[in-house]
């Protein structure tokens, strides 16, 4: 299984790369007052607008650094779409079934990006 | 000669570019290189490449990338896969790229007192790991030559982490895209043989290699 590995804050992630569609830099964000934890705000990608999700921000409460390995994954999952803003996305490695991850959380979408961001943004 | 010219990682000075000065690239008198083998598995190289990432990126790249990004992606119409080209005794072969891990320059083959044969070649030290290395004109059914530094410059290595291994080859050309419809695939092969078809790449008649049944042809010779 390959696994993409990524940070927020001090917590160290990996997530499978089945949901993720895109790997893409930071874009300039569309600021929105939604009352959804983490939600950073929107950007036009691809011809529709996606939800942006932070999750540093919705654990420790300051947003992600800005820096180059700052990336947007674009997971795909369950008839959604949504960026998630993620530290340190530099590391691609395979790991076999019932492997543990070196200090990482392993992780899916649906532990990570709330339920009620769906709400606001349809695909 | 000082700390921090044996090693970076022992002193915790600064690496300044130090695989250009006392790591492969340079004289080589780095002690960690005793340990590491190459400046690949050093974690103060591992390190400085990730401090390239720490930057923050300038607005003018991300507009840049934003409106990039922002109109909708034509998918082409038809199904393509991106191959590696290579040169193989005369011959153009194409390996999809999915499979081949690293382009390596060649590097010596060790022979293994009696296990290498035409198929397996023997022993070889890539990117600080020493691999199996096996030929893949035999693998082809044809009249294996020893390679030799020369006519051999590249080594591919091919497969995942667990069971990679190496195959020399005389040069790579490069990637290129090759269309499904392309692809004259040849029945008379039959399915298990490691090569695919053929098809017309930049003009020339190019040798398709079936990416799956190399890697299982491979792993299964594996000692």
């Amino acid at each position: 299984m390959m696994i993409l590995g990524f940070c927020a804050g001090s917590q160290s992630y990996g997530i499978s790369i089945d949901p993720v569609s895109e790997v893409i830099p930071l874009l300039n964000i569309e600021s929105l007052d939604s009352g959804v934890v983490g939600l950073l705000g929107s950007f036009d990608f691809r011809g529709s607008r996606i939800p942006l999700f932070d999750l540093r921000l919705a654990q420790e409460g300051v947003t992600a650094d800005r820096a180059l390995s700052t990336r947007i994954i674009i997971l795909e999952y369950a008839g959604h779409r949504v960026g998630l803003l993620a530290e340190h996305v530099v590391e691609l490695f395979e790991v076999s079934d019932g492997d543990a991850l070196e200090g990482r959380t392993l992780v899916v979408p649906e532990d990570i990006i709330p339920e009620s961001l769906h709400d606001i943004f349809s695909v | 000669m000082s700390e921090h010219e044996r090693s970076p990682r022992l002193s915790g000075d600064p690496p300044n570019r130090c695989w250009f000065r006392i790591g492969v690239w340079g004289s080589g008198a780095c002690e960690d290189l005793e340990d590491f083998v190459h400046c690949f598995n050093c974690p103060v190289y591992k390190s400085a490449g990730k401090d390239l990432f720490s930057r923050a990126p300038s607005s003018e790249y991300t507009s840049r990338m934003s409106d990039a990004l922002r109109e909708p992606f034509e998918l082409p119409g038809v199904s393509q896969g991106s191959f590696l080209v290579f040169l193989l005794e005369g011959e153009r072969f194409a390996l999809s790229a999915e499979c081949v891990r690293a382009v390596t320059p060649f590097s010596s083959i060790h022979s293994v007192p009696f296990r290498s044969d035409t198929l397996f070649l023997g022993l070889s030290p890539v990117r600080g790991k020493l691999r199996l290395c096996y030929s893949l004109s035999a693998a082809l059914g044809r009249e294996c030559v020893l390679p030799l530094r020369g006519d051999f410059r590249r080594m591919l290595l091919i497969g995942r982490p667990e069971t990679s291994f190496v195959f020399p080859v005389s040069e790579v050309e490069g990637l290129v895209s090759i269309p499904e419809e392309g692809i004259r695939f040849d029945a008379s092969l039959g399915e298990d043989n490691v090569v695919l078809g053929s098809a017309s790449v930049e003009g020339q008649d190019t040798c398709i290699l079936n990416q799956t049944h190399i890697e299982d042809y491979f792993s299964n010779k594996q000692l």
